[in-house]
């Protein structure tokens, strides 16, 4: 009996979690225009999406968004952990500390009204490097996170001996250390992808004409009613944010394996 | 008069109030085994490291073949280093961790190729070439990291407790190996260890350091027999002490008022006041023949095989280590035990 009562438990908390998801992607196969009415299967929201150019062209600014400021933070937070891990105590470090994690824990809507003042002030014009620039930030202190905890358990010994054996401590550390921390990497360069691809109030403060990104635009078709359409624009954002997922852990399961 | 592999001139190195090496001097002469032997925390490390240039003295200077080292970075310093967990590139096979510093020289691929297979056949690791270190077996990895360290083919190699790691059974078989290896390629060691019986064995001179300074530096047999200070003969094999005022001397031997009674022992220009005389327990015999005898009772006996180690209460209440043949004691006898005026040393406190 508590076996049952273990398992509808466990059953329940999928449920709660996943069936609002699992009801999105089956609407998304829906016949029917009506979200709510089963009108039997179809793909034809899919091909409907991709006739639709203006949610392919912000689904390509997301794409392009999340690529380049995911790869800018990565190299920002492999920069930033090598400061923290191996500079030992330097003038300013905990004001570079606060700075480096503030926005971890900073409202969006704080983070994203700052960013605006910002690029106003300068007098930038918004559009897509200034939402780059917003996702960069934002997503460094995460980044740095999973790349600061696994260079803190590297053994520094290895970058010795590979200087030992005549590396340079530059060449030592890009033969030696970078291949260990590889997979840390890959982990912040997913996570800072899918922070941005996910992110609607930074980009919405941040972004100009002709850089509206995905969640944007589909946040701004459902306020004029839910279409069968973004349902399946939702489903392929998941299915590629699982997607990449599962080709980070079968990399590290495979490294792990070795 | 070759210039020495390497030489220490008064280095010394401070870590916040510990004074790690204290005015250190020492050379390594070219194609030697020299091992720096002491407690951990002495200093021998650091002094290692200063040869591999991951630490700098703060007085003193280091010299590599006669060259001063004190602006040379690790990586430009003809010298290499095996460490004491190896260090070896978990990412890399065990022909690119060998390869690793032949590829930084810029040698061309077919001389890297020749010279990997001849450390993989030195270390005798055939057939492991395409291995992780994951995947090898505690003494492999050893060898493994041996060969790499010696690819580039220093004059002077390096060694951080290289039998540490290792097991008992398999450390004396390393012991022997690495001794062949140096002696066939030639190239100075260094060795770093705590372990006595691994220098006594292996080196062709010793240090022994404490608290950052060298307290004897000799061959492995003039140090067991002939050890200059108190912390010397404890450190380096089995001891006993017999400490107390000098009321007799003549030109070779003074006689020495202990708790135990009045002991005679040899010497040569002693002119303190207050003896500590060091007596190791194969120089004391079971039985009452010998200048020097004192009683007591025997308290327990180890078995060590060819041997035993007795621990005999003596009068005074200080413990006697006698090494005796197998059997020879038994627990709870009383006997007298001697030794002649040549078997014991006079050393410093």
């Amino acid at each position: 009996m508590t076996m049952f009562a273990r398992r509808a438990a466990l059953l329940a908390g999928f449920l709660f979690l996943y069936a609002p998801i699992a009801l999105l992607v089956v609407y998304s196969f829906n016949a029917s225009r009506l979200v709510t009415v089963w009108g039997g299967f179809s793909t034809r929201w899919y091909g409907a999406l991709l006739a639709n150019e203006q949610m392919l062209a912000s689904a390509a600014t997301s794409l392009k968004v999340a690529a380049l400021s995911a790869a800018l933070s990565t190299v920002l937070a492999l920069m930033a952990a090598v400061a923290l891990e191996r500079f030992g105590r330097f003038g300013g470090r905990t004001l570079f500390v606060g700075a480096l994690f503030a926005p971890i824990v900073m409202p969006e809507i704080v983070l994203g009204l700052s960013l605006l003042l910002v690029f106003v002030a300068l007098d930038l014009p918004r559009g897509f490097w200034t939402v780059v620039a917003a996702h960069t930030t934002f997503s460094l202190g995460f980044a740095t996170v999973a790349i600061r905890a696994r260079l803190a358990t590297l053994d520094r010994s290895l970058e010795e001996a590979a200087q030992d054996l005549g590396a340079t401590p530059l060449a030592a550390f890009a033969h030696v250390a970078v291949p260990q921390l590889l997979p840390a990497i890959a982990g912040a360069y997913a996570m800072a992808f899918i922070l941005s691809l996910d992110d609607l109030v930074i980009a919405s403060f941040t972004s100009g004409p002709g850089s509206t990104t995905l969640p944007m635009r589909i946040y701004s078709q459902v306020r004029l009613g839910v279409s069968p359409e973004i349902n399946a624009a939702s489903t392929l954002l998941l299915a590629f944010g699982s997607l990449a997922l599962g080709a980070l852990a079968f990399v590290s399961w495979r490294r792990g394996e070795k | 008069m070759n210039d020495p592999v390497l030489r220490f001139d008064r280095v010394s190195k401070q870590f916040g109030a510990t004074r790690a090496v204290d005015d250190v001097s020492l050379e390594v002469r070219a194609g030697e085994f020299f091992a720096l032997l002491g407690p951990s925390g002495c200093g021998k490390t650091t002094l290692m490291r200063m040869a591999a240039g991951f630490e700098t003295p703060d007085t003193g200077a280091v010299f590599i073949d006669g060259a001063d080292m004190r602006a040379t970075p690790p990586h430009r310093r003809p010298v290499n280093m095996m460490f004491q967990s190896y260090a070896l590139f978990p990412h890399l096979t065990v022909a690119d961790n060998i390869a690793f510093g032949l590829k930084r020289m810029g040698v061309d691929r077919a001389t890297i190729v020749t010279r990997v297979a001849e450390m993989v056949r030195i270390a005798q690791l055939q057939g492991m070439e395409r291995r992780k270190p994951a995947q090898l077996s505690g003494g492999q990895r050893q060898r493994v990291a041996l060969a790499r360290a010696l690819a580039r083919g220093p004059k002077l190699l390096l060694l951080d407790e290289p039998l540490g790691a290792l097991d008992r059974k398999l450390r004396e078989e390393t012991q022997f190996e690495l001794m062949q290896i140096q002696k066939k390629l030639n190239v100075a060691f260094l060795v770093v260890t705590h372990d006595q019986d691994e220098a006594l064995a292996m080196a062709d001179r010793i240090a022994i350091m404490r608290a950052g300074r060298i307290e004897q530096l000799g061959a492995p047999g003039e140090i067991y027999a002939r050890p200059r200070t108190k912390f010397v003969a404890g450190f380096v094999g089995e001891t006993n002490f017999f400490e107390g005022r000098v009321i007799a001397r003549d030109a070779h031997a003074i006689r020495i008022e202990t708790p135990d009674g009045v002991i005679e022992i040899a010497h040569e220009g002693f002119s303190g006041d207050h003896a500590i005389v060091s007596v190791r327990p194969e120089r004391i015999a079971p039985g009452g023949a010998g200048r020097n005898s004192v009683a007591g009772e025997v308290q327990d006996v180890i078995f060590r095989g060819d041997h035993s180690l007795a621990r005999v209460r003596l009068s005074s209440g200080a413990l006697l280590r006698v090494a005796a043949d197998a059997g020879a004691l038994a627990q709870g006898a009383r006997a007298t035990f001697a030794f002649g005026a040549n078997d014991g040393v006079i050393v410093d406190g």
